[in-house]
This record gives structure tokens, C-alpha cells and sequence, in this order.
């Protein structure tokens, strides 16, 4: 191996940026992922208040 | 531990080596001991990402704080999906497209040298620490459970996961953890389901949950902003997100573990999993501790939970200590079951002011007892409750994934340091060179240089007290620095190599100054740490781009 040689000298497979299952773009799994972030907390949040002494 | 989790300890120990190492087989290249050939899908990644994170510590630890602290720790994970969301657009096709075995490899195209170097130096300072609590936490709590002194605890340990990391490399720690992760979410279940059915028969799991949260133990949010507060909902999410930033983006750590991947979609998706499944994960865990403090309220604790300190204690002040600890169970006792059997709204509201008043009285006696014995039992009260209550054979696998879990965490952790020593410091500035044999020898060598480092440190690391936030806050100190020069690589373009080396030096200046003279929560560190690099590195570049230009 030469000095500071790339590591993936093999293809270019590795950087293929192929497009997310089921929501076909990246930017909807983002968006998908953010949402349900907030629904979690809202979640968590009815669950303290239900149950806060 | 009875003879048949003696048998399912050992027989899952051998079990998960031996699938790791035939995973493995053919690492015989440095590109393959290193990065697993990118040949990863992302289901291996991303279970491997989650057990290293989880490992051991969280294990031991999660449930115990939701017991003592209630279940507000699950807002520390409310950053982590943002995080994951930005650095899946940003870092990973970044990585993967530089086409790099470290994060810090990556620094010397975008910058120089010297930040490459400086940086790594970081890295090797911070996780070096973090792998000697890593491995003490674990070893500690092993120890004591079987008996066994720490040393020979660490020692076997540590001989186990260098041996296992040597041998493997990267592809044999992440495929051992696809299994290892999902016994160990196995495991919770069935601690869960125990915890519920072991209750009193007139205990409904409605009681259970009422009970939990006139306790305080459901607080999962607290919208309250306090800077000196670690966990609320604002500390969580933005707190939370840096610190998830810079483990995930600049650790390498992580960093090589999404570096694995066939691809860059494969990569993204590891990270999205973990972004989806971790903080549920996590309430789920700490839903486990509430659960748990509600089957002690009727079935009565050990006054301390570490098995050695209640034995140091019994041999100091121990009568009258037990006497008032027995007095305060019963009285907390008779208050949850009028709790638990009130109706209408005045009988609650004096049953709740009973049960609170009863369960601060006991958590006096408990904290009286702590100060007798000088140490914190927090780490073992799940497991005394899995050893005293789960069935022969369970103790076993539950004891064996943590010693597992906690061996894929370190030997995670030993790997990246040695990949760090051997591209960024060795065959950068010390062997240009070298053949890749040459170069895989050397990556076996500093693995093994790691370890043994990993179970000295061990050694001094084993007096931290709840050792998941020993872990955390060494890496505060040094996380916010990282983070704020891969924030000037991705995003500022005008920032040159001078600029970004003198705002990581001002920026670790600037997080010691806030640990070492504020009283401000460990988890801002790492906000303070990226805007103090960004915002001097950025004033440095403006500086020099005006001065050039007149």
C-alpha cells in the first residue's frame, strides 16, 4: 500500500448514492424522521402529564 | 450463579466469538481488517453502531438511573435523530466520497497536516480515557457479581476482547453484534414481562404506572430551561444533537463503522435506523427501572444494593441504620397500597402526600447509608434485581451479553484508536512506505498496544460513580473541539488549515474554562466547544482574507 493511498481503490461502488427504499428521495426520509422525532416527544410528553403526581 | 448459567454464559461467550471470527475470515488485507471491504449492508451497521453505544454501561446503568432519577435521561437522546439526519446528508457521502479510512485523513485534504495530526491527537486522548471506563464499568460490576477481584476481572476481559479484535477486525465486531444486540433487546423484554408478573397479584400494571408516577419516576419530559439543569427538553435536543454530531461525525469510533458500507444509501440508512430506534429503545429501558422500582415498593430491597458496601455496612452502623430502613419500607408500604386502593379525589390526595412524604423518608435512610459506605449503588440495582429474581439461565445470558456487550464496545473502541495510530500517525508521518502487509501488521500491533492500554486505565477508572455519565463527560471535554473543525471543513469554505488548527486549540481552551469555573451542565459543553472553533476559526480566515487584500 503507497503512502496516503485511497482506500477504495476496488470501485466505485462504495460511493454510489442510490435513492432510500419506499420514499424513493432522501430529503422524505429526512422529513419522515423529523416528524416522527416530534410525534415521540409529544408522546412523552401526554405520558409525564398523565401520570405526573 | 447456578450451574446452568454458568453453561449459558460460557456457551454464549464461545458462540459469539467463534460466529464473529467466521464472519470474518479473509480480513487479510488492511482495507479489509479496517473497513470489512465496504462490504456491509446496512442492518449489520446499524445494529453494530446501536451495541456499541449501548454496550454494557447503558445497560448496567439505564435502569438504575430511571429507579433513582426517574425516566428524564431519555431526553438526552432527543438530539441524536436530528443529528443523524444531518450528518446522513452531510458527513457520509462526504467520507465515503473522500475515500478515507479516518474522519481525520479527511481533515488534511480539506486543511493541512497539522490539524489532521492535532485532531487525531484529540481523538486519542479522549477515547483513550473513555476505553478505561469503559471496560472498569462492566469489570467492576462482573466482579462483584461473581465474586472475582477487578484485577482478574480486567485482566480476563481484556484478554478475551484483545484476542477477538486482533484476530477479526472491524467485520468481526460488527457482525458479533447483530446477534448481540438483538438478545440483548431479548433480554430487556423478558426483564420487563418478569418485572410486571412478579408484582403482588392485586397490583395491576394501571397501579404499577400510577405508583411510577407519584414517585416522579415517569418525568420523561421536562419542559422547564435551566443551563445548570442535564437533562430537560432544551438540553436534550440541542445539547443532545451537538454532542450526537460530534460522536457520531467525528469519532471514529462511529465514523468507521458507517465507513463499512457498500454504499452511500447503505451508510445513510444505518444511521436512520439507529436515529428511528434509539430513543424509544431508551424509554423503553428506562420504563424497565420505573417498573422495577414499583416491584421494590412492595417486595423489600437490600438497604444498599451493592452487595460488598452492604457488607462493609453491616459491619459499621448497621443496626440502627436497617432499623430506621425497615421502619421507612414499611411505612412507604402501607402508603402505596392505600395509594394504590384510594378512589375518590381526597382520599387520593392524601394518600399521595403519605406515599411522597414515606418515599422521601426512605431515600434519607438510603442516602445516609451511601454516605456510611462512601459509594454509589446505582449500576446494580437492575442487576440485583435480574440475579435474585430472573430463572436459572437467564442470570446467565444476561451476565453473558454484558460482558459481551461490553467487549464489542472497547473492542470497537480499540479499533478505531489503532486505525487512528497506524493511518493518521504511523504511516503519516513515521512510515510512508510500508507494503499492506507491513501496514496490517502494524494495525495488529497498535490493537494490541489499545488493549493493554484500555486495562491499565481500567485499573484507575474504577473509582468514577454512575460511570455512563463518567463516559459522556470525557468525551464533552473534547467533543465540542471535533465537532466545530468539521463543521469549518463542511461548511465554510474560505477557512484555511491555520485558521481551523487555532480554533480547535480555542475551542478546547474555552470547554476547560466552562468545566473547570462554571457550574454549566457537562452536556453544553460540546455546543460551547463547536461555536468557539467555528466563530474563531471564521474571524482568523476574515482576519487574513482583509489583510491580504489591502
Amino acid at each position: 500500500m503507497d503512502a496516503e493511498k485511497p482506500v477504495d481503490e476496488r470501485s466505485e461502488d462504495s460511493i454510489v448514492d442510490e435513492p432510500p427504499p419506499v420514499l424513493r428521495t432522501w430529503p422524505r426520509v429526512y422529513a419522515f424522521v423529523v416528524g416522527y422525532l416530534a410525534v415521540l416527544i409529544f408522546l412523552f410528553y401526554l405520558f409525564t402529564k398523565r401520570f405526573a403526581p | 450463579m447456578r450451574p446452568l448459567d454458568w453453561v449459558v454464559f460460557f456457551a454464549w461467550l464461545v458462540l459469539l466469538i467463534s460466529y464473529g471470527l467466521w464472519r470474518s475470515r479473509g480480513s487479510n488485507t488492511v482495507n479489509q481488517f479496517l473497513l470489512a471491504g465496504k462490504t456491509m449492508p446496512w442492518y449489520a451497521m446499524g445494529l453494530s453502531i446501536m451495541a456499541t453505544q449501548a454496550g454494557a454501561i447503558t445497560f448496567i446503568s439505564t435502569p438504575g438511573q430511571a429507579y433513582v432519577d426517574g425516566m428524564r435521561f431519555v431526553e438526552y437522546y432527543f438530539g441524536m435523530p436530528l443529528a443523524m439526519v444531518i450528518l446522513s446528508a452531510t458527513a457520509v457521502p462526504i467520507f465515503h466520497r473522500a475515500k478515507v479510512y479516518t474522519a481525520y485523513e479527511y481533515l488534511e485534504q480539506r486543511f493541512d497536516a497539522k490539524t489532521r495530526a492535532l485532531v487525531s491527537a484529540i481523538f486519542l486522548i479522549a477515547r483513550g480515557l473513555s476505553a478505561g471506563v469503559a471496560l472498569a464499568a462492566p469489570a467492576i460490576v462482573l466482579s462483584v457479581i461473581f465474586g472475582w477481584p477487578f484485577r482478574v476481572t480486567t485482566l480476563i476481559m481484556g484478554a478475551v476482547l484483545i484476542l477477538f479484535t486482533t484476530l477479526g477486525g472491524i467485520k468481526a465486531i460488527t457482525w458479533a453484534d447483530v446477534p448481540q444486540m438483538l438478545v440483548i433487546l431479548a433480554a430487556l423484554v423478558l426483564a420487563f414481562i418478569l418485572a410486571i408478573r412478579l408484582l403482588p397479584a392485586d397490583v395491576s400494571f394501571g397501579d404499577a404506572l400510577r405508583l411510577a408516577g407519584a414517585a416522579g419516576k415517569l418525568n420523561a419530559v421536562d419542559l422547564h430551561f435551566d443551563w445548570n439543569d442535564r437533562y430537560n427538553l432544551w438540553s436534550g435536543l440541542i445539547g443532545g444533537m451537538f454532542l450526537a454530531l460530534a460522536y457520531f461525525g467525528t469519532d471514529q469510533s462511529q465514523v468507521q463503522r458507517y465507513l463499512t458500507g457498500r454504499s452511500i444509501g447503505q451508510s445513510r440508512l444505518s444511521l436512520l435506523f439507529n436515529a428511528t430506534a434509539k430513543v424509544p429503545i431508551q424509554f423503553f429501558i428506562l420504563f424497565i427501572g420505573a417498573m422495577v422500582f414499583v416491584f421494590f415498593l412492595f417486595d423489600r430491597p437490600p438497604l444498599l444494593f451493592h452487595p460488598l458496601e452492604m457488607k462493609r455496612l453491616q459491619t459499621a452502623a448497621f443496626s440502627n441504620i436497617e432499623g430506621r430502613y425497615e421502619q421507612a419500607f414499611d411505612q412507604r408500604l402501607a402508603a402505596a397500597r392505600r395509594l394504590k386502593d384510594a378512589r375518590d379525589a381526597a382520599a387520593q390526595t392524601a394518600a399521595l402526600g403519605e406515599f411522597q412524604a414515606a418515599q422521601k423518608q426512605i431515600e434519607l435512610v438510603h442516602s445516609d447509608a451511601l454516605k456510611i459506605v462512601g459509594d454509589d449503588d446505582t449500576n446494580y440495582i437492575f442487576l440485583s434485581f435480574v440475579t435474585r429474581y430472573l430463572p436459572a439461565g437467564v442470570v446467565g445470558l444476561v451476565l453473558a451479553v454484558i460482558f459481551t456487550a461490553a467487549m464489542s464496545s472497547i473492542s470497537g473502541e480499540i479499533n478505531s484508536l489503532a486505525t487512528v495510530s497506524m493511518v493518521d500517525i504511523y504511516r503519516r508521518h513515521f512510515h510512508r512506505e510500508g507494503s499492506d502487509r507491513h501496514y496490517l501488521a502494524a494495525s495488529r500491533v497498535a490493537t494490541v498496544f489499545w488493549g493493554l492500554y484500555a486495562v491499565v486505565f481500567a485499573n484507575f477508572a474504577s473509582s468514577f460513580g454512575a460511570l455512563v455519565v463518567a463516559v459522556n463527560q470525557v468525551g464533552s471535554l473534547f467533543y465540542g473541539g471535533m465537532l466545530g473543525v468539521f463543521v469549518l471543513a463542511f461548511f465554510v469554505k474560505r477557512v484555511g488549515g491555520t485558521a481551523a488548527f487555532i480554533g480547535v486549540l480555542a475551542g478546547e481552551a474555552a470547554i476547560f474554562a466552562a468545566a473547570g469555573f462554571t457550574s454549566i451542565a457537562w452536556l453544553w459543553y460540546n455546543v460551547i466547544g463547536a461555536v468557539v472553533v467555528v466563530a474563531t476559526g471564521w474571524a482568523i480566515s476574515l482576519l487574513s482574507y482583509t489583510h491580504e487584500t489591502h
